[in-house]
């Protein structure tokens, strides 16, 4: 019942929280009352504190419930080379970019794809993962539905997770099919394997990983991802400093291989599996 | 704190209660006309009057459950006004008891006793408590201490309501109609509590509608109608020769049955 | 409610029977969907290690996830409960109050609350009040210079120091939004009080304190139990909306742990079972008050 309308309110609350800080003129009081770079702010703190949300594999939980995945080991990656500790701070992708916004967190580390919408918000910095958007099918359901024009009908149900990328993508390639969102990807899939929707869309390596996993049901009716995606680090708006810093930490992890091994580690082989413990 | 300007009279004895002049409105109700009444310490007025004609609404007044618009209130000599303090000062000088009881029901009848001295008089709980049994046996329910008020009859509940008046040591005691809620075989033995108080001196106001305890015990009777005093005289004056003929029908009324 | 009537009713009909009848078939009819049309593949076997996992290292039971979740919704639930109720008592006597001023600071108040939808308020006041105030964070700083003891008696009331700064929010957050309804409850409660209680210890020179102390609240408190223990489940289930602003309570654990392993029915319906438990604690515990309050009248 109270998540009914739950998009509405985050709407709202979303406009509510711009109109409150345009009126006092600050957006966070970190960046507005010194003009200090985050970057010192993390130095003199001691501790980096990075937003996240958990998404399989940029960020999930082992056995022990810790934190693992390719995004977990970049954060710590920075941290490291910074020369401090990293303390993560899980968030609701609903409420990730108000909560960096108003101070909570100093960076996203969140698989976030890089939007022109999203820019107008928070300052992206290089990407450190190009990911696609993916999609996976019903067996039965889907059967000999191997265009894209034949999911862009009505009475074609497509689950996707609330908010990311996808969910803007499937309702761009698929405007007469219905959407169904999810507070969370897992919720999404299951849909799927359910047969109460025809397809999903999703983040890769997901729609691989589960059709692997379910290949009883699930295929994949296209051989190539649907859209490229250009994964950033997200900053507050007027930090100069801190853009340029995780930017060029990206450049040179990217320069040194270092970025490509974590990914090819976390997308292309499932050895972390076992640490997951489905 | 002024006194009464009027002259002090060398063998009457002092005054307990003056009203002067009071007029009380609800909204554009106009519930009280020109009230004056004197009532002396020791005197013992009751007041009667058909249902509306602003009984209690004068005699809360006197406590100030009720606040009134114009004239003035002694009370003690000691005027009542907005000032907080002195409201509840004058309230523990003078004790309440109402038509429905209202005993604290999640109390005990002990604790119902002991919470006014405890509180207001800040009484050690022993001495509380021995002066609430002391009080409870002079109405006569001692053994109902630890009960809680719903387990009692009606009668015993309006006793227990006037023994917890008389914890606190009232000079004056104001009734309002307490035996109007009783079934006819408990009005005795409420009356009877009464009577013993008016014998031992206390200053009462009653408004009741038993004649007989009124001829008993009244110094003066008041009759009322229509927010107004309309008659005030001795017992015997008021009962075998009333002036006014309002008065006479009302007693032809209620003496009738 | 429940338990009263199963007191009363000893004697067992053919109703009961066709009753529960009705609800094993249904049972079956659940499960038979979920198995062979959902082709769901059961497996229940990483749950336990979420709730508890044992640590090698330490060579001790640890608790997991979802364990932790559930302690963090009990603290959310228990200070929520006493914040809210004491918001709730002042904000109450306010709204009774004889002074003007006081009585439209109460009414701002729970007509604010209600007529906002609860994310809206949390976003505004999280996302914008807290920041603003920098004491939340000052919170977070002093943390972490705290002594070992401070901060394991930290850990035990408040959860992860180092979200300490987000706990209070969060905290602050449900319970003025709970805040509010319980103080129409109070409102109502020292409303059904009769006059003449008040008339009646007004005229014994009580003052205005004592009166209430010991007169009117206690009445009014034992009546409004039922309405209050309702509020307060209510309290516990509406504590998962803090998730959305990083608090770690169940909802949220949960969500993590459905996406990380994807065993989405089994990790809700164990996270149903915890929330049931809470709240259900949570009635009996309150019936047995109302029992003994209701014994002493
Ligand atoms: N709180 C009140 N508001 C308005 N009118 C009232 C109130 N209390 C009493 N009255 C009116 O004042 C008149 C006198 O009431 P009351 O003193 O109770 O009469 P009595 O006790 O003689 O029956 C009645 O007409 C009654 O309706
Ligand atoms: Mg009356």
């Amino acid at each position: 019942m109270k998540f009914l309308h739950r998009r509405t309110m985050i709407a709202l609350a979303a406009a509510a929280f711009s109109v409150a800080a345009v009126s006092t003129g600050s957006v966070s009081h970190a960046q507005a009352a010194d003009a200090e770079s985050v970057v010192q702010t993390i130095k003199k703190r001691g501790v980096i504190k990075v937003g996240m949300s958990s998404f399989v594999p940029w960020a999930m939980r082992d056995k022990k419930g810790e934190l693992i995945g390719f995004e977990i080991d970049v954060a710590k990656k920075v941290a490291e080379d910074m020369g401090v500790e990293v303390e993560f701070v899980p968030t609701a992708w609903d409420g990730i970019i108000p909560a960096l916004l108003s101070g909570k967190f100093d960076v996203i580390i969140g698989g976030m794809s890089i939007t022109p919408q999203r820019n107008l918000s928070v300052n992206f910095t290089r990407p450190y993962a190009r990911s696609g958007v993916g999609f996976a099918a019903n067996k039965k359901l889907a059967d000999g539905m191997t265009t894209l024009d034949a999911y862009n009908a009505s009475g074609v149900k497509l689950a996707v997770r609330r908010g990311i990328t996808a969910a803007t993508l499937a309702q761009k390639i698929f405007p007469k099919a219905r959407l169904l969102q999810f507070d969370d990807d897992a919720q999404a899939f299951q849909e799927v394997v359910n047969g109460n929707a025809h397809a999903v869309l999703s983040s890769e390596p997901k729609p691989t990983f589960w059709t692997i996993e379910n290949s009883d049901v699930l295929y994949q009716p296209f051989d190539k991802v649907l859209q490229r995606g250009a994964e950033a680090m997200a900053l507050r708006k007027g930090d100069p400093d801190a853009l340029n810093y995780f930017s060029n930490w990206v450049e040179v992890r990217t320069n040194d291989g270092w970025l490509a091994e974590r990914h090819d580690y976390w997308f292309k082989t499932q050895n972390w599996k076992d640490e997951v413990g489905k | 704190m002024t006194f009464p300007d009027t002259a002090p009279n060398a063998v009457q004895p002092p005054e307990a209660i003056r009203i002067d002049s009071l007029h009380k409105w609800y909204g554009d109700f106009h519930a009280l006309r020109d009230i004056n009444l004197t009532v002396r310490e020791g005197e013992r007025v009751v007041v009667c009057g058909p249902s509306g004609s602003g009984k209690s609404t004068m005699i809360r007044c006197i406590n100030r459950l009720e606040r009134h618009e114009q004239g003035r209130i002694f009370v003690e000599g000691h005027e009542l006004t907005d000032n907080t303090k002195d409201i509840t000062a004058i309230r523990r000088e003078v004790g309440m008891v109402f038509q429905q009881f209202n005993l604290f029901p999640h109390l005990t009848v002990l604790q119902n006793l002991t919470l006014a001295p405890l509180r207001a008089k800040k009484m050690p709980k022993r001495d509380a408590e021995s002066l609430a049994m002391q009080y409870l046996e002079r109405v006569k329910i001692p053994d109902q201490a630890g009960k809680y008020p719903t387990q009692l009859s009606g009668g015993q509940q309006q006793r227990v309501a006037i023994a917890r008046s008389l914890c606190m040591k009232p000079r004056i005691m104001l009734f309002d109609e307490p035996t109007s809620a009783l079934d006819p075989e408990m009005i005795a033995e409420v009356l009877e509590v009464m009577i013993d108080l008016a014998r031992e001196g206390m200053t009462m106001i009653c408004v009741t509608h038993e004649m007989g305890f009124a001829r008993t015990v009244a110094d003066t009777m008041v009759f009322m109608d229509n927010g107004e005093i309309v008659e005030s005289a001795a017992p015997g004056n008021f009962f075998e020769a009333p002036k006014s003929d309002r008065t006479k029908l009302f007693l032809s009324q209620i003496l009738s049955h | 409610m429940m338990l009263a009537n199963a007191q009363k009713r000893t004697r067992v009909t053919w109703v009961d029977f066709v009753v529960a009848l009705v609800l094993v078939l249904f049972v079956a009819f659940l499960v038979y969907r979920v198995n062979d049309v959902l082709h769901y593949r059961w497996n229940w076997s990483v749950i336990p290690n979420f709730l508890y996992r044992w640590d090698e290292e330490l060579g001790s039971w640890m608790p997991n996830l979802l364990a932790l979740g559930f302690y963090a919704t009990l603290r959310l639930a228990i200070w929520g409960i006493l914040l809210a109720s004491v918001i709730g008592m002042v904000m109450g006597l306010c709204r009774t109050s004889s002074i003007l001023l006081l009585r439209m600071i109460g009414r701002s108040y729970v007509e604010l609350i209600r007529n906002v939808p609860p994310l809206v308020f949390i976003f505004i006041f999280y996302f914008f009040i807290s920041s603003q105030i920098p004491l939340f964070d000052d919170i977070g700083d002093w943390v972490r210079q705290a002594s070992p003891e401070s901060l394991a008696s930290i850990e035990f009331l408040f959860g992860p120091p180092k979200l300490l700064g987000n706990f209070l929010s969060g905290l602050i957050v449900l319970a003025l939004f709970e805040g509010a309804y319980i103080t129409e409850i109070v409102r109502a409660g020292l409303q059904s009080v009769e006059r003449g209680q008040w008339e009646a210890a007004d005229s014994l020179g009580l003052s205005r304190f004592d009166v209430m102390r010991y007169v009117i609240v206690p009445q009014a408190f034992s009546r409004v139990l039922p309405p209050l223990a309702g509020q307060f489940i209510s309290l516990i289930k509406d504590s998962s909306i803090v998730s959305l602003i990083s608090i770690q309570e169940l909802t949220f654990a949960a969500t993590e742990v459905a996406n990380s392993t994807q065993r989405v029915f089994e990790v809700w319906i164990t996270v149903s079972v915890m929330y049931f438990a809470i709240c259900f604690g949570c009635s009996l515990l309150f019936e047995r008050w109302e029992k003994r309050t209701s014994k002493s009248r």
